[in-house]
C-alpha cells in the first residue's frame, strides 16, 4: 500500500471537511464537475489582502520576498502600474467586485455596504450563469461585501472554512449571512464593544480559551488570525484546502479573497528572522496625517510583514506546483492580485490611513492565460475597476455598462497612458453624503496627483512623476505648475461631479 | 417528589423575568444607541431595524437562560429553601448574578487584557451570591421592597414582549425565505 503523504492527507481532508460542514460546497463541486460546459476556461482570482506590490521582489523589492511569484510571472502578464481603487478592504473589494469607484458604490466606511442600486451589478452577475460562480472570502470584511451578492453566487464558502478556531456566529445563518454578520459579529458579540451582558462575555471566554490552547507550533509569532473577528487559521490548511478544490474546477469563476498578509504578520517558523538583514529602506519625511510611528517601529513592522509575505509566497509556490501538475494552468486564467497595499513609511504603519502613497495603492496584478508559457509586461496604468470588464469579456459576456473600468491591456484592452484612474479614501464621511473629508489620488501618464480635502486647514495637493521618482519623494507642485494646474482641474471636476448627487 | 408543585406561577415568573429583561435588554439598548451614529453612516433604517431585531433575539435567548436559573433552583430545592420566597430570592439571584456579569462585561475592552480571573472566580462568586440570596431574603424590608419593585418593573414586559415578537418574525422571515 502506498504511503499517504501529509500534504495528500490534508488535501483529502481539506476536500472533505467543507462538504461535511457546508453541504452547499458538495453540491457546487458536483455541479462544477458534472453539469458545466467543459469548453469554457476557468477564471480564478487569488486575491491577497493588504499585499503591496512595493514589498514583492517580483516588482523589484530588494528583499527576496516572492521567488514563487517571480516564477509565476515568467508565464504571466505582469501589470506594473496597477492601482487599488481604495486603501482598505471594504471599499477596495467593492470596487473590484462592482467595477466602480468608491464614490459610486458608496461602501466607503469601515463596515460600509454597496449601495442597493449596485447589488445586482457585480462581477458574478457579469460572468453569467454559464459559469459556476464560487467565492471564498476568507477575510470577514470581504465577506460583508461578497455576501451582498449572494444571489449571484452558486457557492459562497464561509470565511471560517479552513479555520482552526472559529467563533463567528453570522455564518451559521446561510440565508441571511450579510445582516447576521453585521448584527451578531460586528455588533452584539463584537470582541470589545459587546452588546450582550451574558452570552457575549461567555462566548468570548470560550474563544480566548480555545485560541490560547491552539498549538503555536510552526508559528513563532502565533498562529495567523483575523484581526477583528474570532478566527484563527494555519496557512498550510488554507492552501491545502485550495489545492484540493481548484484542480476540480470546470467552467468556474472563483473569487478567492485570502486574509494574509494582512496584519497581524505571523510568518511560519522557516521564514521567521529571514530578513534580519542590512536592508535599509529610504527614510521618508513624516506626513502630518500619519500615525507618527517611529522609524524603528516602521522597520520592525516591515520586517515582520516581509517575512509573512515570504511565508505566503512559499505556500503559493506549493499550490502552483499542484495546479501545474493537475493541468489547471492549461484551462484557466489565474489572476493574482490584492485589494490594497500596506505602508511602512512617513510615520504610518498599515493601510487605514488618509495617505494614498504607492505602498498602499500599488498592488500586484499578474494574470496567467490558459497555456501561457512566456512573460509579457504591461506598463500602462490600470486599476482594480478594470477587472470586471476584463473578466466579463474573458467569459464571453458583453462589458456591462455600469462599470467605470476598461478591459486590461493584452486581454482585450489597449495600453492607454493618458487615461485617468483613481484611488479614493473617505472612511470618515457618510455613505449618503458628499465626500467632505477625503483623499483622492489620480494617475495620468507618468503623473500621480494626490488631493487632501477636509482634514483641517486648506485643501492640499501633491504631484509626483512616478517614472523618474518611483519613491514619491519630490512634490512637483511648485516646479511643474502647468501640469499641476491641468491635473488639479481634471481631478476637481471629477470630484465635483461625483459629489453633486449628494449635495443638498 | 412532586416537582411541578414547586414550579412558580406565571405571575411570579413575570416578576422575576421583568428584572432580567430590564437589565439584559437595557444593557444592549444602551450599547445599541451608542452604535447608531456610526450605523447611520452606512446603513439604511431598514438595515438598522434588522440589526436591532437580531440583538433582541439574542436578548430573548439570554434572558430565558438567566431566568431558568431560579426556576431550576425552585424546582430542585425543597420548597422552604426557594419556592416559598420565589420572587424575593429569584430577583435577588438574577440581580446579583447580572451585576457580576455586567462587571465582567465592563472589563472586556481594548484597554485591558481579557479578564480571565473574573471567569475563574465565577463559581465561587455564584456560591457567594447564593449565600447572600438566602441571607438577604430573611430581611423583611428587603423582601418587601424586591416584591414591590419587581411588580413595578413588569410594565417593561409590555414593551419588550411585542418588540421581541416582531424581531422574531423579522429574523425568522429573513432566514427562512
Amino acid at each position: 500500500m502506498s504511503k499517504l503523504s501529509r500534504r495528500s492527507f490534508l488535501k483529502i481532508a481539506g476536500a472533505a471537511l467543507p462538504t461535511i460542514f457546508f453541504p452547499q460546497a458538495a453540491s457546487w463541486a458536483g455541479k462544477a464537475l458534472g453539469q458545466s460546459d467543459a469548453s469554457k476556461p476557468n477564471v480564478i482570482i487569488l486575491l491577497f489582502d493588504a499585499m503591496s506590490a512595493r514589498n514583492l521582489s517580483v516588482y523589484g523589492y530588494p528583499r527576496p520576498t516572492s521567488p514563487n511569484l517571480e516564477r509565476f510571472a515568467e508565464r504571466a502578464i505582469v501589470y506594473h502600474s496597477h492601482a487599488a481603487s481604495a486603501n482598505f478592504t471594504i471599499p477596495a473589494t467593492s470596487s473590484l467586485l462592482t467595477g466602480t469607484y468608491p464614490w459610486t458604490h458608496r461602501a466607503i466606511n469601515h463596515r460600509g455596504m454597496v449601495t442597493q442600486s449596485l447589488v445586482d451589478k457585480n462581477i458574478f452577475r457579469a460572468v453569467g450563469t454559464d459559469y459556476q460562480r464560487m467565492a471564498f472570502p476568507q477575510n470577514v470584511w470581504a465577506n460583508l461585501i461578497t455576501s451582498q451578492f449572494a444571489n449571484d453566487i452558486d457557492t459562497l464558502l464561509p470565511s471560517s472554512t479552513y479555520a482552526s478556531v472559529d467563533y463567528l456566529k453570522g455564518e451559521s445563518l446561510p440565508n441571511d449571512t450579510n445582516m447576521a454578520l453585521r448584527a451578531l459579529d460586528d455588533f452584539v458579540f463584537k470582541e470589545n464593544e459587546q452588546a450582550s451582558i451574558f452570552l457575549a462575555p461567555l462566548l468570548s471566554a470560550m474563544y480566548f480559551r480555545d485560541a490560547a490552547r491552539l498549538s503555536k507550533e510552526g508559528y513563532p509569532r502565533g498562529v495567523p488570525n483575523n484581526e477583528n473577528y474570532p478566527l484563527y487559521f494555519r496557512l498550510e490548511d488554507v492552501f491545502d484546502g485550495l489545492a484540493s478544490i481548484l484542480p476540480g474546477l470546470q467552467s468556474t469563476f472563483a473569487y478567492i479573497h485570502l486574509y494574509p498578509p494582512h496584519a497581524p504578520y505571523r510568518a511560519a517558523s522557516r521564514f521567521y528572522g529571514e530578513f534580519n538583514d542590512n536592508f535599509r529602506p529610504i527614510i521618508k519625511p513624516v506626513h502630518r496625517l500619519s500615525g507618527h510611528s517611529s522609524n524603528a517601529r516602521l522597520a520592525s513592522a516591515r520586517r515582520s510583514y516581509d517575512e509573512y509575505i515570504a511565508s505566503i509566497d512559499w505556500e503559493i509556490g506549493n499550490l502552483f506546483d499542484i495546479l501545474e501538475n493537475e493541468g489547471v494552468f492549461e484551462n484557466s486564467y489565474v489572476i493574482v492580485t490584492a485589494d490594497h497595499g500596506e505602508m511602512f513609511e512617513r510615520g504610518e504603519v498599515a493601510h487605514t490611513t488618509p495617505l494614498l502613497y504607492a505602498p498602499v495603492t500599488h498592488v500586484p496584478l499578474l494574470i496567467s492565460t490558459p497555456g501561457q508559457k512566456t512573460r509579457r509586461d504591461v506598463y500602462a496604468p490600470t486599476n482594480a475597476v478594470d477587472l470586471l470588464p476584463t473578466i466579463a469579456q474573458l467569459t464571453g459576456n458583453p462589458i456591462p455598462e455600469w462599470g467605470e473600468g476598461v478591459p486590461l491591456p493584452e486581454l482585450g484592452g489597449v495600453e492607454d497612458f493618458e487615461r485617468s484612474t483613481f484611488s479614493v479614501e473617505a472612511k470618515r464621511v457618510s455613505s449618503f453624503g458628499p465626500l467632505g473629508i477625503a483623499t483622492v489620488s489620480m494617475y495620468k501618464g507618468p503623473h500621480k496627483i494626490i488631493y487632501y480635502t477636509g482634514y483641517g486647514g486648506k485643501d492640499s495637493y501633491e504631484l509626483y512623476d512616478l517614472e523618474s521618482d518611483y519613491e514619491e519623494m519630490k512634490n512637483l507642485i511648485p516646479v511643474r505648475p502647468a501640469i499641476a494646474k491641468r491635473l488639479k482641474e481634471e481631478l476637481l471636476d471629477t470630484f465635483s461631479d461625483v459629489n453633486k448627487p449628494y449635495m443638498k | 417528589m412532586n416537582f411541578s408543585s414547586r414550579f412558580p406561577s406565571l405571575k411570579q415568573l413575570a416578576q422575576v423575568y421583568s428584572v432580567v429583561v430590564v437589565v439584559v435588554y437595557g444593557f444592549s439598548m444602551v450599547r445599541f444607541f451608542w452604535r447608531v451614529p456610526s450605523l447611520i453612516n452606512y446603513s439604511t433604517s431598514g438595515q438598522i431595524g434588522v440589526i436591532l431585531s437580531y440583538m433582541l433575539i439574542v436578548n430573548l435567548i439570554e434572558s430565558l437562560m438567566i431566568v431558568s436559573a431560579p426556576v431550576v433552583l425552585s424546582v430542585i430545592l425543597p420548597g422552604k429553601w426557594f419556592f416559598d420566597q420565589f420572587v424575593t430570592k429569584g430577583v435577588l439571584l438574577v440581580s446579583l448574578a447580572l451585576g457580576y456579569a455586567g462587571y465582567i462585561a465592563s472589563h472586556i475592552n481594548t484597554e485591558e487584557p481579557f479578564p480571565y480571573p473574573l471567569f475563574r472566580w465565577a463559581p465561587l462568586v455564584f456560591i457567594l451570591i447564593l449565600a447572600l440570596v438566602f441571607l438577604l431574603a430573611r430581611v423583611k424590608f428587603v423582601a418587601k421592597f424586591l416584591e414591590w419593585a419587581s411588580e413595578q418593573l413588569e410594565v417593561f414586559l409590555v414593551v419588550s414582549i411585542p418588540l421581541t415578537a416582531i424581531a422574531l418574525i423579522v429574523v425568522l422571515v429573513r432566514n427562512i425565505f
